[in-house]
């Protein structure tokens, strides 16, 4: 199994894009993240929780009390207007960064 | 988010945080475990598998909890760093309000060092809760105690667990190396029973001893001085004016009253006096749990059945209690507390300066906190960064603050200042000063934090309707408030000067150019050896060169009585308020008026036995038309002739009117401390080695207690009301100043904002005057209220000045009209420069702007 946990600085991306679609709740986040990725990416509990409430206090996700549908009591974040620039930020950001490499390796040995 | 928020999540409610975190966790794992289960695993396989992935669960929670802390800190931090930058922008501003804060509340924390020293903290007596000076009355004059009334009080008032009197008398120490003063406390009843404390050595007073055995206890610092150390002294004689008494016991160093070598019962003879004489300074301990308001309600009884049973020394006498703190340090602490409010008033119009200043900065940056808020910051963060910088101002000022009054208080420990301020030794920056510090800068921050922030709060921070409005009516009611304040100061050091030259002045003698010497013999010294030692020291001064008159006084004008008794007028029926109202009866030298200065009204000074001048308060009430030739009774028994009147001599420093008194010739009556005058040219401190000459001549065995000029005799007993003057003078002027600066500046943000308008007005045809009777008349309406109010304020702060000794009289018409009228001087200085600049306003320039 080939699982790779997801890159530093990458976390906040993840996080908000997977919240983009709705809101969830911290293990929602994990298993979505993995499943969209193709088990590709994992994101360590260990960095998620404390990263959510880093978000929360920024103001990009606000969270409340709410039922899953097992009917169990969880804490359900979601993403505020300042979360989507932030994400849109990110993303640029990380879209640039990406054909970055990209050029790099492409670099045609002369 | 808030600060406020923020805080609530930091200390309010952590724990609703920390089950939040828990709970979220729990249900991750469950989570996990549970798709585990889905693919086959076993439940506790599943929870184990769960918990391993999630790692160390202590640890994640602890970071979690991390980003709020860290959020808030950091942006607390952002928040300091960006009002440090702030205020660098003007170095100016921010030494000006550091070094205000600095002094301000470093004088005002060293004052309160040395009042909490002097006046506050308790006096270290062990029974000090339980003590009461009693003070007695007669026929509405204070008089002091008499031992057979203090013994009647002990026997008769149940409130009393026991009460003791004392006079203070400074024996000649001889036999122990050179002959030396010994300050003593000759004292009547249970004396160490009242004031509590145990013996370092030896024991006690007996009940026989008490009585007037020939024993004495020392202070612990006197008996090592003396024998070397304090088991030493026990069974040895000291020996005073040349009688022994035997050391029974050693008291330790901090035994009230801390300047006396020793304590020693009175002689027999004295308790068992005359009921007639009152020298005693009296004091009962009450019995635990007593209030004393039925104690004295108790006294008040006893001493009314007293006043019956010996009518002749008792009647018209009233007695009452007051705490000993409040007896002993009283005078002391007023003239302290007075300073001490009088720097807090500069103090807070200081701070109001700083808030006016900080207003100005405020509505300066108008335009940058438009744009700010244009850019989406709210207003919360702008009343959050003035609200900052204010803090750190404070917090900064206050430190500084402390560093001052760390090198104040021992400068004003170390001042040698002629006045008495008992245990100033012992004032120290403790935590009682830092504390009082820390509310003066939370305080302050209070006055000019916020002022800039509430506007902030209010304000509009639209551009386009940016006239300021709200902030100058803050700065208005600002410079109001600092009017009263500088109104209250002016008042009082109106007030203060005043008394002081009232003390200076009309005093009825000529003080320039008289040199004081001092002397005494001890209680019980034959008469006849005073009297001889007397008439030849005022022979051999009178022969000096450069002595115009000498004379011979028990003591100074202003120093108080020594001895008085009710008058009885041959031919005469005084009424009952005059018949047993107690005269002074002065011993003098015939040539004491002369050395004096002071001039006869009518008749002539003493001459030949049983004679008498009066002055004038004396003539009027007792003698009426015909004052010469009458005889007076007094003493009882001893009667004399009135050969001459003076015109009347101060007495006192508080009273305006002149006491009656008696002069009569020192060498019929018996009052061994004297005070010797010689009038001489201008520098009468040449004499002094001479004066020492002769005295030695006559008596080489005799102590000179002091010689001085008289200017600097009085002097002292007027330094406290002109020391307390002269701060509150200075402390005045510096607040005016400040009252006018403040008042200018808001005058010209006044002007600026009205440009275009007098520029209209000027270019219709408004003269000059008119425009500046419109800005000076806005500077006074806006002191006019502050004006009211501080006048009000006066009538309650005029009431601790009248507890000075010196005479105030807040309610002088001339003193008010005086302080009102220079007020308005200077609010008119301060409205000069901003009308004159109005007045020059160039109307084209002026409509052109817009």
């Amino acid at each position: 199994m080939a699982k790779h946990d997801v890159l530093q600085g990458t976390l906040a991306l993840l996080v908000l894009r997977a919240l983009a679609r709705g809101p969830l709740h911290g293990y929602g986040i994990t298993s979505n993240i993995q499943r969209v990725s193709n088990e590709l990416l994992r994101v360590e509990e260990g960095s998620l929780y404390p990263a959510l409430h880093r978000m929360e206090e920024a103001g990009w996700v606000t969270s409340s009390w709410g039922e899953t549908d097992t009917g169990r009591r969880a804490r359900f974040y979601s993403i505020t207007p300042a979360g989507r620039k932030q994400l849109e930020q990110e993303k640029a950001q990380w879209s640039r960064l990406t054909s970055g490499v990209q050029l790099v390796l492409a670099w045609r040995d002369a | 988010m808030s600060w406020l928020d923020r805080l609530r999540r930091v200390f309010a409610a952590d724990h609703v945080m920390d089950r939040r975190i828990d709970e979220e966790m729990a249900h991750h794992l469950e989570m996990r475990a549970a798709e585990l289960m889905a693919r086959g695993m076993k439940p506790e396989e599943a929870a184990r598998a769960a918990r391993l992935a999630f790692g160390n669960r202590t640890a994640v929670a602890e970071s979690t909890r991390a980003a709020h802390t860290v959020e808030w800190l950091e942006q607390a931090g952002r928040d300091l760093r960006f009002a440090a930058r702030s205020l660098a922008r003007q170095p100016g501003l921010v030494l000006t309000a550091l070094a205000s804060l600095a002094l301000g509340i470093g004088v005002n924390t060293a004052i309160f060092a040395t009042v909490d020293a002097v006046a506050l903290r308790p006096l270290p007596i062990q029974n000090l809760d339980r003590l009461h000076v009693i003070e007695e009355t007669k026929a509405g004059q204070p008089s002091n105690g008499n031992p057979l009334r203090l013994a009647d009080w002990g026997a008769q008032v149940s409130g009393f667990e026991a009460v003791t009197g004392y006079y203070g008398d400074a024996p000649r120490l001889t036999g122990l190396g050179d002959p030396v003063r010994f300050d003593v406390l000759r004292v009547f009843g249970d004396y160490f029973r009242a004031v509590g404390g145990r013996p370092v050595a030896g024991r006690l007073f007996t009940e026989i001893e008490r009585g007037g055995e020939p024993v004495a206890v020392l202070r612990a610092a006197a008996a090592t001085r003396l024998f070397g150390a304090v088991d030493s002294a026990l069974g040895r004689l000291v020996t005073l004016d040349g009688a022994g008494y035997t050391v029974v016991g050693v008291m330790p160093d901090a035994t009230y009253p801390t300047d006396v070598a020793a304590w020693i019962p009175a002689a027999r003879g004295l308790q068992q006096g005359s009921r007639a004489a009152s020298f005693l300074l009296t004091v009962g301990l009450l019995e635990p749990g007593r209030d004393p308001a039925d104690v004295e309600g108790e006294l008040a009884l006893v001493q009314a059945r007293l006043a019956r049973a010996h009518p002749a020394t008792d009647a018209e006498r009233r007695a009452t209690l007051k705490p000993l703190q409040a007896a002993l340090l009283g005078p002391t602490r007023a003239g302290m507390l007075v300073v001490q409010g009088i720097a807090l008033l500069v103090l807070a119009i200081a701070c109001l300066n700083l808030a006016s200043l900080f207003l100005a900065r405020a509505a300066a940056r108008h335009r940058e906190s438009a744009i700010r808020a244009a850019l989406g910051a709210g207003r919360g963060s702008l009343v959050r960064l003035y609200l900052v910088e204010g803090l750190l101002l404070g917090v900064v000022g206050g430190l500084l603050g402390v560093g001052v009054a760390a090198l104040a208080t021992p400068v004003l420990r170390a001042v040698d200042l002629p006045i008495d301020l008992p245990r100033l030794g012992s004032a120290a920056l403790d935590l009682r000063a830092i504390g009082f510090a820390v509310v003066l800068s939370l305080a302050a921050i209070l006055v000019f934090g916020t002022a800039p922030a509430l506007a902030a709060a209010r304000g509009s921070l639209v551009p386009a309707l940016g006239r300021m409005a709200p902030r100058n009516r803050l700065r208005g009611a600002i410079v109001a408030a600092q009017a009263g304040l500088a109104v209250v100061l002016l008042l009082a050091a109106g007030a203060l000067v005043a008394g002081v030259r009232r003390l200076d002045h009309a005093r009825g003698y000529a003080p320039e150019g008289v040199l004081t010497v001092r002397t005494s013999f001890s209680w019980g010294t034959p008469g006849r050896a005073i009297r001889d030692f007397s008439a030849r020291a005022l022979e051999s001064f009178a022969a000096m060169p450069g002595v115009r008159a000498v004379g011979l006084a028990d003591r100074l004008p202003l120093e108080g009585g020594s001895q008085s008794s009710p008058v009885a007028v041959a031919g005469r029926i005084l009424p009952p308020a005059l018949d047993q109202r107690d005269v002074r009866i002065r011993a003098v030298s015939p040539g004491y008026f002369a050395a004096m200065g002071i001039p006869m009204a009518s008749g002539g000074t003493l001459g030949g036995r049983a004679t008498a001048v009066v002055n004038e308060a004396f003539a009027r009430d007792w003698l009426g038309d015909r004052p010469l030739g009458r005889r007076v009774t007094f003493f009882k028994d001893q009667t004399v002739e009135v050969v001459g009147v003076v015109a009347g001599v101060r007495q006192s420093a508080l009273a305006d009117q002149v006491e009656p008194e008696i002069f009569i010739d020192a060498g019929e009556t018996y009052w061994p401390l004297l005070v010797f005058l010689l009038r001489t040219g201008d520098e009468p401190m040449a004499l002094a080695g001479a004066v020492r000459d002769r005295v030695r001549e006559i008596d080489p065995g005799l102590v000179i207690d002091g010689i001085a000029p008289m200017t600097d005799a009085l002097g002292d007993l007027t330094r406290t009301p002109r020391l307390v003057s002269t701060l509150v003078t200075a402390f005045a002027a510096v607040a005016l100043l400040l009252v006018a600066v403040g008042l200018a500046g808001i005058l010209t943000g006044y002007v600026n904002q009205r440009t275009t308008e007098i520029g209209v007005r000027l270019a219709i045809g408004a003269g000059p005057g008119a425009i500046v009777r419109q800005v000076a008349g806005h500077g006074y309406r806006l002191v006019s209220g502050g004006l009211v109010a501080g006048a009000v304020a006066w009538v309650l702060f005029g009431r601790l000045l009248e507890k000075l000794p010196v005479e105030v009289r807040p309610d002088d018409p001339i003193l008010l009209m005086a302080g009102i009228g220079s007020f308005l001087v200077l609010a008119g200085l301060g409205c000069l420069l901003p009308a004159w600049r109005a007045a020059r306003v160039d109307p084209l320039i002026a409509l052109r702007a817009d």
